[in-house]
């Protein structure tokens, strides 16, 4: 029968094992998170331990007392593998948790069973369980043997190297860690603080093992972790797997340089084989070369520049640089945080654009150099036309000038013969000369060299001029010149009158050169927003396939006919370039036999549309 | 200087005396042969250099310059012209075989005071030169 006796001591441990039950709980339902399973352990192992503490304590059976206290070590041996675990899972280690070491874990606990059940026969873990009624309570204590002193330092062993891995890793860790790492210590440290003084024998209560009352301090610490700093919410692990698997280098240093820590990323960037390398080195041992940079920013906390390393494979790699100050809870600088992005491809890629930028500024130079020689090209060119129109009309000066002389009587009396060759001469000297200007007049079009002289004029004047000229010839063929002129047109309108009139003399020479019987017409009308000129003539016309290519140089209806007319062919394509030159339009329309029209449509840009004064100024200037 | 002597073809004037300038001796034989049919005395150079030195013997009442000399061209001429204190007021023409648009515009932007382009109508120079000389004279 179970005979139980009542102690005040129960209750603690009761609400012990309760406040670790909630634990385990929780972290049962948050079983994947890290850290969570060994805390399910951990708080299982206290639980058993308490429970079974308080039922020993609460049996007044001494063989039930027993045991209970045997079944304590359940709890007792799990709980520094589970802390070894948790410690491992929370600083990120979890790889060290292996089938091995969970195997090497159990073989102390599994060692401590079989030393207490068999305890009796050898008295080898604890001497023989000694009953004593304290306070009216029956308190079942014994001393421990080496079986129980190599279980204690084995548990110690591993509570202090978790524990100092525990602290080493949240060292650096910035305010919520330490307090996480407050409250974990805390909860570790109660009951073996509480045990030691059990095992020194300075309990105020000698025969009661205060630890698994300290396991309340220890539900309460994770709890109150829980519930106030999110313990097991965010973990130093999620940091650490930033910190070990982002690309950029990152190197810890503490407040005196030297390499505290340092990521996968940074070893690469160093070229070592392990951070062990370099931790706890001066920083500026490890980056040689970089002395400079590092004297620079000694005293520096804060700071980004871009820096070069030599790469392996020779070339350098640019990194920018960042410099962080780590700061206390009480802003107390500790170290500085560096991190370095590469911007070798960046840096690169900002190169490459500049090489093409040069390439570009490059061509530009040449294209300038190009255009300057194109230019030169072309002043030659137009030095050349001028050269050659010189050079043809001296001599030709002279041809005509001997011709005239002679036709004049100045050398004496000519025979019909030689007066009718001096005309022949003449004309054809004439014919040269026109041919000359033509041609002249064709090059500069065509090497865009034709500046048209646009000032005001006097169309009806211009008109009468080019008539009066033409009539020489018409007369000569007996033919009529009409003419009818649109009262609408304004007197003064804006245009290169030479070229305007060089165009009607050479429609009127056309008209009168290719018609026999009859005259030439010329009609001048104003239609919306030009002025239009038709010449029509009763001459042969041209067939309605030629009606374009008349236009085209050195082209008349047939061969036959320009040597029946003369002519070079080149005049109606000089009059057609000029006309789009000026803006206008020819066209020509005929019937093979009856005559020809030709319309020309010239923009009509009166004196009122431009710039008054100066173009008025001009005009005055020019006719005085 | 006096004023009737810029009247070339002033009938009362007894004489007028022509300075032609060219470095091509048919253009001077052709100019110098119509000029002389109509009364004029006529000087000719083949060089600006020979012309200059031509001027220290003979006071012209008109001086016909060709432009495109070698050596010293008929613009550089007219500069030297102009230097002497006694040729201030002595029309000069270009005579020359420039009639490439805008060649008018500068002959007259360099100072001379006519322009006649070759070839030219050798039964109307005269004609010309009157009417160019009057214009001269009225515009002074």
């Amino acid at each position: 029968m179970i005979a139980l006796q009542y102690t005040p001591y129960t209750i603690p441990l009761l609400l012990a094992a309760a406040m670790c039950a909630g634990v385990a709980y929780v972290m049962w339902r948050r079983r994947t998170g890290p850290g969570a399973l060994p805390t399910v352990a951990l708080m299982l192992g206290v639980i058993i331990w308490v429970l079974s503490y308080a039922g020993s304590l609460s049996s007044s059976n001494p063989s039930v007392k027993s045991i209970l206290y045997n079944i304590e070590y359940i709890g007792i041996t799990i709980l520094p593998a589970a802390w070894f675990a948790f410690v491992a899972q929370y600083i990120g280690r979890e790889k060290w948790i292996t089938r091995r070491t969970l195997a090497l874990l159990t073989i102390e606990p599994l060692l401590v069973a079989l030393a207490i059940w068999t305890n009796d026969s050898n008295y080898f873990f604890h001497g023989p369980n000694v009953y004593v009624v304290t306070n009216g309570f029956l308190i079942m204590t014994n001393l421990g043997k080496t079986g129980f002193w190599l279980h204690a330092v084995y548990s110690y062993v591993i509570l202090l190297v978790s524990s100092v891995l525990l602290i080493r890793s949240l060292r650096r860790s910035p305010g919520l860690y330490r307090s996480q790492l407050a409250m974990l210590l805390l909860a570790t440290f109660a009951p073996w603080v509480a045990n030691g003084i059990y095992l020194g024998g300075l309990s105020p209560f000698p025969y009661l093992d205060l630890t698994p009352f300290a396991f309340t301090i220890t539900g309460l610490a994770l709890t109150w972790s829980m519930v106030r700093f999110r313990l097991f919410d965010i973990t130093p692990i999620a940091r650490d797997r930033v910190f070990e698997s982002i690309r950029d280098a990152v190197v810890v240093l503490d407040g005196r340089g030297n390499i505290v820590d340092i990521n996968p990323a940074g070893v690469t960037l160093l070229q070592i084989s392990s951070p062990s390398q370099v931790i706890g080195k001066l920083v500026s041992q490890v980056l040689p070369g970089q002395s400079e940079l590092i004297q620079k920013f000694r005293t520096v906390n804060e700071a980004r520049t871009e820096i070069s390393v030599p790469s392996q494979g020779g070339g350098l790699r640019t990194f920018e640089l960042k410099i962080s100050p780590l700061n206390s809870s009480r802003g107390l600088l500790t170290g500085r945080l560096l991190v370095l992005h590469e911007i070798t491809d960046l840096k690169r890629a900002a190169e490459q654009i500049n090489a093409q930028n040069e390439t570009l500024r490059k061509t530009n130079v040449e294209l300038a150099k190009a255009q300057e020689a194109a230019t030169e090209g072309s002043r030659l060119k137009s030095q050349f036309l001028a050269t050659m129109s010189h050079e043809l009309r001296t001599p030709l000066n002279a041809i005509m000038g001997y011709a005239q002389l002679q036709l004049a009587g100045i050398a004496g009396t000519l025979t019909d013969q030689q007066r009718q060759y001096q005309e022949r001469t003449l004309v054809n000297a004439g014919d040269l000369l026109r041919l000359i200007n033509e041609v002249l007049d064709l090059s500069k079009i065509e090497a865009g060299r034709m500046e048209l002289i646009n000032k005001p004029y006097n169309l009806r004047e211009c008109l009468d001029e080019a008539i009066s000229q033409s009539r020489v010839l018409a007369t000569t063929k007996n033919l009529t010149i009409g003419v009818e002129i649109d009262k609408d047109l304004p007197v003064l309108m804006v245009g290169d009158v030479a070229r305007i009139k060089q165009i009607v003399i050479n429609l009127l020479s056309n008209a009168i050169k290719f018609t026999e019987v009859g005259g030439v017409r010329v009609v001048l009308n104003r239609v919306p927003g030009n002025w239009q000129l038709a010449v029509s003539d009763t001459g042969i016309g041209i067939p309605p396939h030629m009606q374009e290519i008349i236009f085209d140089e050195f082209r008349q209806v047939d061969n036959s006919s320009q040597r029946q007319f003369g002519g070079t062919g080149l005049g109606l394509s000089i009059v057609r370039k000029l006309v789009l030159l000026m803006g206008g339009s020819i066209r020509v329309s005929s019937t093979p036999g009856v005559g020809s029209t030709f319309t020309l449509t010239l923009p009509l840009i009166s004196v009122e549309h431009t710039e008054e004064s100066s173009l008025r100024s001009e005009y005055v200037t020019a006719k005085p | 200087m006096s004023p009737q002597s810029h009247n070339v073809m002033d009938p009362d004037a007894k004489k007028w005396v022509v300075l032609i300038i060219d470095d091509r001796l048919d253009n001077l034989e052709v100019t110098g042969a119509i000029l002389r049919y109509h009364g004029a005395e006529v000087h000719t150079a083949v060089s600006a250099h020979d012309g200059l030195s031509l001027l220290k013997k003979v006071t012209p009442t008109l001086i016909l310059l060709d432009l495109s000399m070698p050596r010293m061209s008929g613009w550089e001429m007219l500069v030297e012209i102009r230097k002497l204190p006694e040729m201030a007021l002595i029309p000069v023409i270009a005579l020359t075989a420039h009639a490439m648009d805008g060649d008018r515009e500068r002959v007259a932007e360099a100072g001379f005071d006519g322009y006649i382009s070759k070839p030219f109508d050798v039964l109307k120079i005269v004609e010309t030169i009157q009417k160019q000389v009057c214009q001269v004279t009225a515009n002074a």
